[in-house]
């Protein structure tokens, strides 16, 4: 059977050199991306989430060390140029990010920051793709485009700079887009509209999106698979139905449970006891061993191999 | 639009500075022990002819009396007649000030552009050998005196290698005709090319030592607020969108990082204006600068107040244009 993937990662590891240690960030990652399917990313904060993202996108400091396979459309990213890699930022893959108060440039207005994607992968300039930014606020649900195309950031809320944010993303129709925590920073209602929004723009243009967020719900209401990852590992990869129904690793388990429920009733909301480990001091064996509530006696010495259960991968030594 | 009155507001803040200004002025020359009458006369003169020139040059007139003579002539521009050479104070000072002006912008536009070239570069080439050479350089600068690097200068170029003049504008036998008194200015002007290159020789050293200071000191905010700037969400978001790294340097993060670089540029340029007293110094350049330490010097009251209110004035009217740049720069003020 051919692979169909639009974008698959093998064995990505991120390494970070500091003074002191190397930081293994992400250890040896592999997900594929299909083109107009969500794959969810899902995972506590300091799981290596967003490194994984900015890898995909060369975005990381000079200072990380990353090998492994990207490979996009038969290319391998990460042995791309600069000038090569720029050609494709923004423009056949995309990337929003968590905090639309600070993602715009604060000195430009609107206007000029989705012109400048229109001019760099379209060749076209600023009077020629006025119309088109009209067009792309109205889409994303900018009242009064051709006004508030000329406003600066500080002049719109958190809601309309995150849908200009999306409208800069999509402004080249790309295959690709990257959506880190997108509505993290925005209240519940705002989150509903945006990701509609997201839903909607991906369908029409049979975009793949990687969605990377700590929020289930959310993974929910968007994705078609799901990755969870902790501390730099996969720990479970299948299908959405399958990860609320029937959750393989005891971490999955413990995530769900952490979502709070209308139908029961409890005093206190649920947690996973501890904290993510610090990627310079990570346990022997399975990295999550410390705070599993199945732990057996091998999960602290031997970490556990990715092994298969019913086409679904998971990463316990329970399989 | 918003930035006209914004203008216009900033403009009727200055008249209580530029007021408040000049008493403080006015006040701290009448601090300075010594007697004008004294140094005019000598000591050997009789009661009666003391008086006669106190009477003659107001001075004994109570304080508030003299401060309100003074001011009042001051804002139709008349300072007074200088005790020393009988030439009204404005005349002496727009004689100077052609010199000082060349000097300083020169010598501001060699510290504006390399400063903010070096200091981005450190920035983005932090903790590389390029970014120490910078820190070390800017270090240097800012501790070098300035005086010292003036004689060096003049004995490595002038003396030994005899590339460059040691001192004055032009050389002797070279004449321009005087327009703007800006001799670069009037070279092209009347388009006499050797007198231009004659100037630029002259003006050389002076204007290097002059900036030496500055350049450091805008090397150091340029890279520090660089490195701000650089780590910021938006920054990430132009990489994000393929906007190429020089661009994603010198448009996004450059106009940010502009606003204390123009502070100390604005600050600068204010200093320089009045009178770069050491460089003038040490190169015999006739500027405001060496007119005031003269000045100082013979307890020459009407040309000392009227340098300093015209410096003050300087600072007052640059600091405008600095927050007007502020504006331009940043929308934020702007819409305040």
């Amino acid at each position: 059977m051919p692979d169909l993937s639009l974008l698959k990662v093998n064995n990505l590891k991120i390494e970070f050199a500091t003074d002191r240690s190397k930081i293994l960030a992400v250890d040896g990652i592999d997900i594929s991306l299909k083109r107009g399917k969500t794959l969810g990313l899902v995972g506590e904060s300091g799981c290596g989430k967003s490194v994984t993202a900015l890898a995909i996108m060369g975005l990381l400091p000079r200072h990380a060390s990353i090998s492994g396979e990207v490979f996009f459309k038969e290319r391998d990213l990460l042995k791309l140029k600069n000038k090569d890699m720029a050609k494709i930022r923004g423009n056949q893959i995309s990337m929003i990010f968590q905090e639309p108060m600070t993602s715009l440039n604060p000195v430009f207005n609107i206007e000029y920051q989705m012109a400048e994607v229109f001019k760099l992968h379209r060749g076209k300039s600023g009077k020629e793709v006025r119309p088109e930014i009209v067009d792309l606020l109205r889409t994303v649900g900018i009242p009064n485009p051709e006004r508030r195309m000329k406003d600066f950031p500080h002049q719109l809320s958190g809601g309309m700079r995150q849908r200009v944010m999306i409208a800069i993303a999509m402004a080249c129709e790309p295959d690709i887009l990257i959506a880190d925590e997108p509505t993290t920073a925005l209240d519940v209602t705002i989150q509903a509209q945006i990701l509609e929004l997201m839903n909607e723009l991906q369908r029409v243009h049979d975009t793949g999106l990687l969605m990377i967020t700590h929020d289930l719900g959310v993974i929910a209401q968007v994705a078609e698979k799901v990755v969870v990852m902790y501390a730099g590992h996969i720990m479970e990869y299948s299908g959405v139905k399958e990860i609320f129904s029937d959750p393989l690793h005891p971490y999955t388990r413990g995530l769900l449970k952490t979502i709070p429920r209308i139908s029961r009733k409890t005093k206190r909301l649920e947690e996973i006891k501890g904290t993510v480990p610090h990627m310079s001091n990570v346990p022997p064996g399975c990295r999550f061993h410390d705070r599993c509530s199945e732990r057996l006696a091998r999960c602290s010495k031997e970490t556990p191999p990715v092994s298969q259960v019913n086409g679904r991968t998971v990463r316990c030594w329970l399989y | 639009m918003a930035l006209y009155k914004y203008f216009i507001k900033r403009l009727a803040l200055t008249l209580p500075t530029l007021i408040g200004v000049s008493i403080i002025v006015f006040l701290l020359i009448h601090m300075i022990p010594g007697d004008p009458v004294d140094i005019m006369l000598g000591d050997r003169v009789t009661d009666a002819a003391r008086l006669a020139l106190e009477e003659r040059l107001g001075l004994n007139q109570p304080l508030h009396i003299q401060y309100w003579n003074w001011f009042s002539n001051a804002i139709r521009g008349d300072f007074g007649i200088s005790i020393r050479s009988n030439q009204p104070v404005i005349e002496e000072i727009m004689s100077r000030l052609p010199a000082t002006v060349e000097l300083t912008v020169v010598a501001l536009l060699i510290a504006v552009i390399f400063g903010i070239l070096f200091g981005v570069s450190a920035a983005r080439y932090r903790n590389t050998p390029i970014d120490y050479s910078m820190i070390g350089f800017s270090l240097l600068g800012v501790s070098i005196p300035i005086f010292w690097l003036g004689m060096m200068l003049i004995f490595f170029f002038s003396v030994m290698l005899g590339w460059l003049p040691v001192s004055g504008r032009l050389a002797m036998g070279t004449a321009i005709p005087q327009v703007t008194g800006l001799y670069l200015v009037d070279a092209l002007i009347s388009g006499k090319i050797g007198a231009f290159w004659d100037a630029l020789k002259h003006l050389a050293l002076p204007a290097f030592s002059l900036a030496t200071v500055s350049l450091a000191l805008i090397v150091r905010v340029t890279r520090s607020s660089m490195l701000d700037i650089l780590s910021e969400d938006y920054i990430r978001t132009a990489r994000a969108k393929g906007v190429h790294e020089s661009k994603v340097i010198y448009t996004h993060a450059l106009k940010n990082a502009m606003i204390p670089v123009v502070t100390v540029i604005g600050l600068q340029l204010a200093k320089l204006m009045g009178g770069a007293i050491l460089t003038e110094t040490v190169f015999s350049w006739p500027g405001i600068g060496r007119l005031i330490i003269t000045a100082i010097g013979v307890r020459d009251y009407p040309v000392v107040q009227g340098v300093v209110f015209f410096v003050a004035f300087a600072f007052i009217a640059i600091n405008i244009v600095v927050d007007l740049f502020y504006a331009y720069l940043d929308p934020r003020i702007r819409y305040d």
